[in-house]
């Protein structure tokens, strides 16, 4: 637990000094960035106020041509020592995350990482070996050792399914960015932070909560046996703002993300911009607003329930998009995560099981998080839809699971769909068909969240669940607890009050089977995920960012949340 | 300058080279190479080597090899406040750069929002010069396992399950770890250790019943494949036909594996500053002596120890804080628990310092056992005693609801009954459960014999630079405790 939770601000300023000195905002350091003078950083105090960018704080990019060689190594390494297939993800890795760590305080921190994971097949048996020193002698000798590993257990084993068939490639790829945010001088960062939080903390009775941004700077080279070498650099941001309504106390108040900060694949520019200041500002009057209805307990029951994008966005990351990964379908992680309702692939696919309301996608073109050209096994990535007016229509699948979907193919008449959804979290990880990226779609034009409030007489909304939502190992229930901070009770088309102590409790096919209709366009939202938010200074956990509308529940239980041990 | 950890033989350098983690000179020499320019730094170096395979549906889909390194830096020694550089990269000459983003720092510590605490300060006596209690937790047989009983255990696993006729998956791992803190004040703390964990889920073809069982060790050769496939599968075999059964306060019959995974939920209640801010189970509210928690009363039934110990022959861990500007200092051996009283919270160093007490890292792991002299029970002798209840092998997915109460919500997994008149009746589908830990530890009917427990390998993809695997051990034994609340029917299988 970090220690300055529990100690005053020796240096704070009261809140009225600090609008005072920083309505006084300056224009920032010719990115449109509002300087405030009277508020210090770390950063102000380092030697990089002489402008010099985040990326002189590390050492030089290795060279795409020498990380191509040491794949290429890899790959022959293994092949020589006797692997039917190889194949290798090298990669060079920067991130820097800034962020408020304090009313008026920006702290940093960067990582730095190499690593490279081969993975081979002998006869039916997969190994993968990871490693982080980029030599040619220690790169070729995990090749070996994982060759050595597959063909030990090659003896033993059957393959479920054929490897499916790829076009090679050899080609580069860079995401395109206006301005990198390696090149930003640290100060810039904090300064923009500070700025945000000028915007958001002028509101009366708003409090801006939170905020860091953290940047990824990534070459990712990808080299198989079968000739593939790929080479592409990718550069993405999450970023995390909040705000508070009524901040005299601070555990009452309702805190809302603010829109339009999202994961992105995107440079610097699209932090920019009079645009977020006044979504800060505007989150944060929606935060005064719903903090002021009074708080009551929850009664249990089965109700109507509106829910804003975001809220929804946690149900359909805990328990919808792992639904589609085929491995979960096909049983392989059941001693470890669970399984999957959305199988067996040949029964479900193409059938009616969610909603006609509900369709569902991944997207991995620039700026969507997800972006690039080709996937973690060298697969060209593309659209694709995975629900379909309710049908279930597409699974996550890799190059090794792919076979799985063979019903599908003879079913449609055309070749085993695969996509690029081959993802591993860093090069150190075996790669796995799940989604980065999942875009909802939104219903007609008419309906808003206002519109779905109208139609309710006695039931709830959720607006501004920003946390997680439960499932289990099928997948098959979940359970969200959002309490008085996201949880309001509606009569006869009102919001009358907040509701302290209830959870909402369901079976995750009939919930969505029972969603009478989707939002419109402007009631899309973001929920990013990122589970190794609090594992240490740099973020490196598992994403996953789905946008959805608003939805519109027929019926959900609300059970109490409230326990009473003595 | 405290003592090192280990009295143990270094780590045997194998061929292979994907099986070593740094040994204490390495690990030295090391933390001295990259503190040359900036000594004023805090250091911590963990180095984690593994080795897991994974097996379904009668083959191996993969098995997984290789080490991760973890350097990290850290400036405002006791401040908290997030302020470093890390890497896995200990070569490259151009990492002096980095080093700078931090001691750049170093110069505006005065207007930082938290008083500039050393815990290694003269003033700050309680924290100064204790030694680090020494713990064994490295076996060689680990080690050699990794490279030369995988091959063997995976065939004869895929084997047995074939047989069984049921669908298996299994997960069988080992892991070496080593792990360095290193500051200017002579903090110094080195440990290393070793781990494995066999885990089986056994499946009917129909996919409407499943067993689960696990063992883990610290020395592989304790571990007994056969033992867990055996028991995942007969777990499997008598979870055929299951029936639904009305959810509801009921008696239950809680495996160890389904005790060990509410501990681990129960950590974050003994810290001593979320007590102190009435945030856990354990705050008093309006004393009358002006006691902001429950330290010296009877929280649990009497029959109830719980006892962190780092030098555990079963389990064990570093005997110092892992992680952050913390990271490095001397953690002691902690009764928690004491016949049903508490006897200590956990304090951090930094509010240790302000409470003048001893720090202490929290009960992640732990012992629950059974208080001296208190008679156990087996689990046959628990059904035997059972009028009526639920025995419930493990849980999953379970969250922590309300810190407060440690109110946590879940489901049962992999095996469970309804027992009727001391004897099994039938296998029922799984709950969701919704229960604090801190209430049914109140409610102890019967108490057994404490054993390690495996958890399973879920770690998710991207975090394992980050989490430890296996898990910090907990060993707890199987209980039968009234009125837990199944609250819902659970269709997962």
């Amino acid at each position: 637990m970090s220690s300055f939770f529990f100690f005053k601000p020796m240096h704070s300023y009261s809140r009225r000094t600090f609008l005072t000195q920083s309505s006084t905002a300056l224009a920032g350091l010719g990115l449109g960035i509002r300087r405030m003078p009277g508020t210090y950083t770390f950063m102000q105090a380092l030697p990089m106020q002489s402008r010099q960018p985040v990326a002189k704080f590390f050492p030089e990019m290795v060279e795409p041509d020498h990380l191509r060689e040491l794949a290429q190594a890899a790959v022959d390494a293994a092949i020589h020592a006797g692997a039917d297939y190889a194949d290798i993800r090298v990669s060079d890795v920067r991130k820097m995350t800034y962020g408020l760590v304090w009313e008026n305080v920006v702290g940093g921190n960067l990582y730095l990482g190499m690593a490279y994971g081969v993975r081979v097949r002998c006869g039916g048996a997969w190994s993968f070996a990871f490693g982080a020193d980029l030599t040619t002698d220690e790169i070729t000798r995990t090749a070996r050792s994982a060759t050595s590993a597959a063909r030990g257990l090659a003896n033993v084993l059957s393959e479920p399914f054929p490897m499916a068939r790829v076009p090679v490639v050899r080609e580069e790829w860079t995401l395109p960015v206006q301005i990198d945010p390696f090149s930003v001088p640290p100060d810039d960062h904090a300064q923009l932070i500070l700025a945000y939080s000028n915007a958001g903390s002028r509101v009366p009775d708003g409090q801006f909560l939170n905020a860091s941004f953290r940047w990824t700077g990534e070459t990712r080279v990808f080299a198989s046996s079968e000739g593939s070498l790929i080479t592409q650099r990718l550069t993405n941001v999450i970023p995390t703002v909040g705000v508070r309504g009524t901040r005299a106390w601070m555990m009452r108040g309702v805190a809302l993300p603010v829109p339009g900060f999202q994961p992105r694949s995107a440079g610097f520019e699209i932090m920019l911009g009079e645009a977020h200041y006044d979504r800060i500002r505007a989150a944060t009057e929606d935060a005064v607003r719903l903090s002021r209805y009074v708080r009551g307990t929850a009664d249990v029951g089965r109700f109507p329930v509106a829910m804003d994008g975001l809220s929804v966005g946690t149900i359909i990351r805990s328990s919808l998009v792992p639904a589609f990964e085929l491995a979960r379908v096909l049983g392989y992680d059941a001693d470890g995560e669970g399984t999957s309702y959305l199988g067996p692939v040949g029964d479900v696919h193409g059938q009616q099981v969610f909603s006609t309301q509900l369709s569902m996608s991944t997207n991995p073109t620039p700026p969507h998080y997800s972006a690039r050209r080709w996937d973690d096994e060298g697969v060209a990535t593309s659209a694709f839809p995975l629900i379909d007016r309710g049908r279930v229509v597409n699974y996550f699948a890799t190059r090794a699971t792919a076979g799985a979907l063979a019903p599908i193919a003879a079913k449609t008449g055309t070749p085993i769909p695969l996509h690029g959804s081959a993802v591993s979290g860093s090069a150190h990880h075996v790669p796995n068909g799940r989604g980065v990226e999942l875009t909802v779609s939104p219903g007609d034009d008419g309906v808003t969240i206002d519109s779905m409030i109208s139609q309710i007489n006695n039931g709830l909304l959720v607006c501004g669940f920003d946390g997680r939502a439960m499932s289990d190992q099928g997948l098959i229930s979940g359970y969200m607890a959002p309490n008085s901070h996201a949880l309001f009770e509606v009569k006869h088309g009102k919001i009358i009050r907040r509701l302290e102590g209830g959870a909402l409790q369901f079976n995750t096919k009939k919930l969505f089977s029972n969603l009478i209709a989707a939002g419109n366009a402007r009631t899309m939202q973001t929920h990013a995920i990122n589970t190794g938010v609090s594992a240490g200074p740099v973020p490196m956990g598992w994403d996953m960012v789905v946008t959805t509308p608003a939805m519109y529940f027929k019926e959900i239980d609300l059970v109490s949340n409230i326990g009473k041990i003595r | 300058m405290p003592a090192l950890v280990n009295s143990q033989p270094e780590p045997v350098r194998p061929e292979s080279g994907t099986r070593r983690v740094f040994t204490r000179e390495e690990a030295f020499a090391l933390a001295d190479r990259l503190l040359k320019e900036h000594p004023q730094l805090l250091i911590g170096i963990v180095h984690c080597s593994h080795a897991i395979s994974k097996v379904s549906a009668g083959a191996v889909l993969d098995t997984e090899d290789g080490d991760t390194i973890d350097v990290r830096w850290w400036s405002a020694i006791g401040s908290g406040i997030g302020v470093g550089v890390s890497t896995n990269q200990i070569h490259d000459p151009g990492l002096a750069n980095v080093f700078s983003h931090v001691t750049a720092i170093e110069s505006p510590r005065k207007p930082l929002v938290v008083p500039p605490l050393d815990p290694d300060d003269e003033d700050h006596l309680t924290f100064r010069r204790r030694d680090l209690l020494p713990v064994s937790l490295w076996h060689e047989t680990t080690l050699q396992a990794m490279d030369s009983v995988r091959g063997d255990v995976l065939s004869k696993l895929v084997k047995d399950l074939k047989a069984s006729g049921l669908v298996g998956s299994a997960t069988l791992g080992f892991a070496a770890r080593s792990a360095l803190y290193f500051s200017k004040y002579g903090r110094q703390a080195y440990c290393h250790e070793t781990d494995s964990e066999l885990t089986v889920t056994a499946r009917t073809p129909d996919n409407k019943a499943s067993g689960w069982s696990g063992q883990t060790n610290r020395d592989w050769s304790q571990i007994r494949p056969d033992v867990v496939v055996a028991k995942a599968v007969d777990m499997a075999n008598r979870s055929r036909n299951i029936v639904a059964l009305e959810p509801g306060r009921r008696m239950a019959i809680l495996g160890p594996a389904a005790v060990a995974d509410l501990v681990r939920q129960m950590a974050g209640g003994f810290d001593a500053a979320y007590t102190d801010m009435g945030a856990t189970p354990f705050s008093l509210f309006n004393d009358p002596r002006k006691r902001t928690s429950m330290l010296g009363m009877r929280v649990f039934d009497a029959r109830i120890m719980m006892v962190s110990d780092p030098a555990d022959p079963d389990g064990g861990f570093p005997s110092f804080f892992n992680g952050g500007d913390e990271g490095g200092y001397p953690t002691p051996a902690v009764t928690w628990i004491d016949h049903g009283v508490l006897k200590n919270l956990a304090y951090s160093v930094s509010y240790g310092m302000v409470r003048g007490k001893t720090p202490c890292v929290g009960p992640d792991s732990v012992r629950v056992m059974a208080a001296p002299g208190v008679q156990t029970a087996t689990i046959e002798e628990m059904i035997a005693n059972c009028r009526e209840g639920v025995y419930v092998n493990r849980l999953s997915h379970l969250e922590l609801l309300d810190q407060k109460s440690g109110m946590v919500t879940g489901v049962t997994r992999d095996g469970c009954f309804f027992i009727k008149n001391g004897k099994i009746d039938k296998p029922i589908k799984n709950f969701r459960i919704h229960e604090s830990p801190f209430f049914s530890f109140n409610k102890l009917e019967m108490i057994g014999t404490t054993e390690r427990v495996a958890f399973g390998y879920n770690v998710p993809p991207g975090m394992r630079e980050w989490m430890r695997w296996p898990p910090l051990p907990v060993l707890a034994p199987p209980m039968m405790v009234q009125d837990f609340n199944f609250s819902a029917l659970s269709d997962a299988v």
